[in-house]
């Protein structure tokens, strides 16, 4: 079920009608049957795997409870490993392998004849499977203490407000919440059905219409030079943005309503003044996952030098392999990692640069800062949304031709002709988009929804009714897009 | 009931109040007659309104409350050929199933819409060469479509609402008449700048030509009577063609075409295409050559256009 759906503007009310009607020790099942539901709406077979997963950890995780020494609990560790990533694997990364390897057989000119497997990716597998595997990690570290209720395991895995796109939660966070008895609170409930709103404002209005742009541009990418490749390119490092953390938004927001808190996924991201500020500011769960689950278990920065670069590089190159089976996500990871080891390899001349120009920490350095990481981040987002590399290749080596004509605006909206869209549509997503960075401005200086609390009713109404009526009349509603996360 | 709830629930209906009024007011103006309940809005100003915004969406939901199995189908040009002269000379209700700056790919996707609604028995398309360009492109009949469907995404579509302010306003104030634009620099506007965006971003569609086929076969196996029509532009746009270098590419285009089905051709050189009083713009005919057109068309053997 998408959150972007009427099914879910029904199935969302009553949910939290019954949760709230129901007594606090049989609240688990009901969310238990509405995550499943929620799951099986969009493939019902494949709620087999999320079943699968969460019995496997939850016996893993009693198992290794009962155990005091680390060396055996070690093997029911491994078990849970194999079996979840084997799971992934098979789903996710088995056809991209198998293909390769054919590849590989290929340029031998020697028979390989593994078929590929036929499967549609279950969505959200990478989101559960990461949430169960850090409980039978922290089980086995002894950081967070075996759940005995199997029902409630069971709902920490699947809780359908972060079930297929997150934010990851860990089990010492979300678990106790379930065991909490949560009163209906007016004031709780408003504050998560503003930060619903203004989720679905970014998805639907925001991200759903930079998509047209990107999506004609990057389907078709040799149809266009210059202009359009860059219009699309920055559209796409938005309309990620707005997708993924409005997903992020919605998803916190519907569990606040029923009085669970789930982690902060983004911090305003594009506002960061480094590349490794930007890994504090985006995908948080998934970053903060991998901090603690590989690059801390690696090594971390306490080993030599070479090693802190190369545990760097291996987390980054991981991270993109985990969103998906392409070259294109490994070359974006990879990017991100040389960025960030390039990064502390010059902070030292960079600092004496900045001594000599006595330009450190002032506005232009700060806008120099903000300005540069931007232009990393969308440069690195050409290779995650490119179909292949040869097309990302295409619009690097294409995005600074005729270059002369951006000074005639005839001309740029000539080049943009094709994508099916007119130059007002297109200055309405970018008005959109400045609209967005505003609040996110607004909000440095704390919660927005907080702030507007203190404010008179007709501002705060006002504000609804905009972002209401953005919802309803902006957004491309015949054109209602997946989120961008489902398939990782 | 706990307070927290009754506030919840209280202040909520009141949130929804607006959204409840605009729901009414669609219904009752209903500009594009989608629910088609409703006839406080004159016929007449519908028209004038909601042509104006979106003659797509106009024209589809009314061919869809109204269907006809004789169809014309293409952009504003076909737009000007006479629905009423060519009852007189076919007996034939044909409906004008046009859209503004429609492109060849819309109207493929029009016939298909069309397809669903009425066993089509005779059916018209516009497609001249300007159209047939891999970068016109537009997809407004998907829209169309979804819209259609549901009818929430009609209530909460932009149009819609600009359709309904324009369309009370009409009612209430009367319908303001026309600007009359200034000929010649119109004239010079589109030899210029409309030739320029038709031509000097210009690939072969091999999508919408590989499409075009498909219709054609299925009109052929439908018994469908499918005639492709090239309307008439005033040979100074048509001479454009030499300034963007696509001559060569508009007897392709027309040889193309030609394979594909029964062509008639009115874009050649002729006492149409010569003739500057026979344009209100370089690419429209005036009315009265529009029916001249027709009636050409209609007649057992062509006189002015020809058969390709």
């Amino acid at each position: 079920m998408l959150f972007n759906s009427l099914q879910f503007l029904i199935f969302f009310p009553i949910v939290v009608t019954l949760f709230f009607l129901l007594p606090q020790k049989r609240r688990w099942v009901l969310l238990l049957i509405a995550s499943y539901y929620f799951y099986m709406c969009w493939k019902v077979e494949y709620i087999v795997l999320i079943i699968t997963s969460t019995l496997i950890d939850y016996f893993v995780a009693q198992k290794m409870a009962a155990l005091k020494e680390r060396v055996k609990r070690k093997k029911w560790l491994l078990i849970s490993l194999f079996s979840n990533l084997g799971i992934l694997f098979g789903f996710k990364y088995f056809n991209f392998v198998n293909a390769n390897v054919q590849a590989i057989f290929d340029q031998f000119n020697v028979f390989y004849g593994v078929p590929a497997f036929d499967v549609l990716l279950p969505v959200g597998i990478s989101f559960y499977t990461f949430q169960t595997l850090s409980y039978t990690i922290d089980v086995y570290n002894g950081k967070t203490p075996v759940q005995n209720h199997l029902g409630i395991f069971a709902v920490y895995v699947s809780f359908f407000p972060q079930l297929v796109a997150g934010p990851i939660e860990r089990s010492n966070r979300l678990l106790p919440q379930f065991f909490k008895k949560h009163k209906f609170s007016y004031e709780r409930a408003r504050y998560g059905l503003q930060q619903m709103m203004w989720g679905f404002f970014k998805k639907v209005v925001i991200a759903d219409r930079l998509a047209i742009v990107v999506d004609a541009v990057y389907n078709n990418p040799s149809n266009y030079s210059g202009f359009a490749l860059i219009v699309a390119t920055v559209f796409f490092t938005f309309q990620i943005y707005c997708d993924f953390s409005g997903y992020s938004d919605i998803a916190i927001g519907s569990a606040r309503v029923m009085g669970f808190e789930l982690m902060e996924n983004f911090k305003r991201p594009y506002f960061s003044k480094s590349i490794s500020e930007f890994w504090k500011r985006w995908h948080i769960s998934l970053s903060t996952w991998f901090r603690d689950y590989l690059y801390i278990p690696l090594g971390g920065n306490k080993v030599v030098k070479w090693k802190w670069y190369y545990n760097l590089f291996i987390t980054f190159l991981v991270s993109g392999f985990w969103h998906g089976a392409n070259w294109t996500f490994i070359v974006w990871g990879a990017l991100h990692g040389t960025y960030l080891i390039s990064s502390i390899i010059l902070s030292k001349p960079k600092e004496k640069i900045l001594k000599v120009l006595k330009l450190k920490n002032t506005t232009i350095h700060k806008l120099y800062q903000v300005s540069f990481t931007f232009a990393l981040a969308v440069f690195a987002w050409i290779f995650f949304r490119a179909n292949n590399l040869s097309d990302a290749f295409y619009v690097i080596n294409n995005m600074f031709s005729d270059i002369g004509d951006y000074t005639d605006f005839e001309k740029m909206k000539l080049n943009l002709r094709g994508l099916g869209v007119g130059i007002n549509d297109i200055l309405i997503s970018v008005g959109l988009v400045a609209f967005m960075e505003c609040y996110n401005l607004y909000e440095r200086s704390g919660d927005v929804w907080l702030k507007l609390k203190t404010k008179p009713r007709w501002i705060r109404w006002g504000i609804y009714y905009i972002l209401l009526f953005g919802i309803l009349f902006l957004a491309p509603h015949s054109r209602g897009n997946n989120f961008i996360y489902f398939q990782f | 009931m706990n307070t927290d709830v009754k506030i919840l629930l209280k202040k909520g209906l009141i949130f929804m109040l607006p959204v409840l009024a605009w729901i009414t007011i669609v219904v009752i103006v209903d500009p594009f007659n989608y629910f088609n309940i409703s006839q406080k809005i004159s016929e007449k100003v519908k028209l004038e309104s909601a042509q104006k915004l979106n003659s797509l969406l106009y024209n589809v939901v009314n061919f869809k409350n109204t269907p006809s199995p004789h169809i014309i189908i293409g952009d504003s040009r076909i737009r000007k050929l006479p629905a009423d002269r060519i009852k007189e000379l076919s007996g034939d209700d044909y409906y004008t199933l046009h859209a503004n700056a429609a492109k060849l790919n819309e109207i493929i996707d029009l016939f298909w819409l069309a397809d669903e609604y009425s066993e089509l028995e005779n059916v018209i398309l516009g497609v001249n060469f300007n159209l047939y360009n891999e970068y016109a492109y537009s997809d407004r009949v998907t829209d169309a479509k979804e819209l259609i469907k549901n009818p929430f995404i009609y209530i909460f579509n932009w149009d819609v609402l600009e359709t309904v302010y324009l369309a009370v306003k009409n009612e209430f104030f009367g319908i303001k008449k026309k600007e009359k634009r200034d000929g010649k620099l119109f004239w010079e506007y589109t030899i210029n700048t409309v030739a320029s965006n038709h031509y000097s971003k210009w690939k072969k569609p091999e999508t919408t030509l590989k499409r075009l086929k498909e219709l054609s076969d299925y009109c052929k196996q439908q018994n469908i009577n499918l005639t492709l029509l090239i309307v008439p532009h005033h040979k100074e746009f048509h001479d454009q063609l030499i300034k963007y270098d696509l001559s060569k590419a508009e007897i392709n285009f027309k040889n193309e075409i030609k394979e594909i089905g029964k062509v008639i051709d009115y874009d050649f050189p002729n006492r149409i295409t010569n003739c500057k009083d026979c344009f209100g713009d370089p690419l429209h005919t005036t009315d009265s050559v529009s029916k001249v057109i027709i009636e050409d068309l209609f007649s057992d053997t062509l006189s002015i256009g020809r058969a390709l």
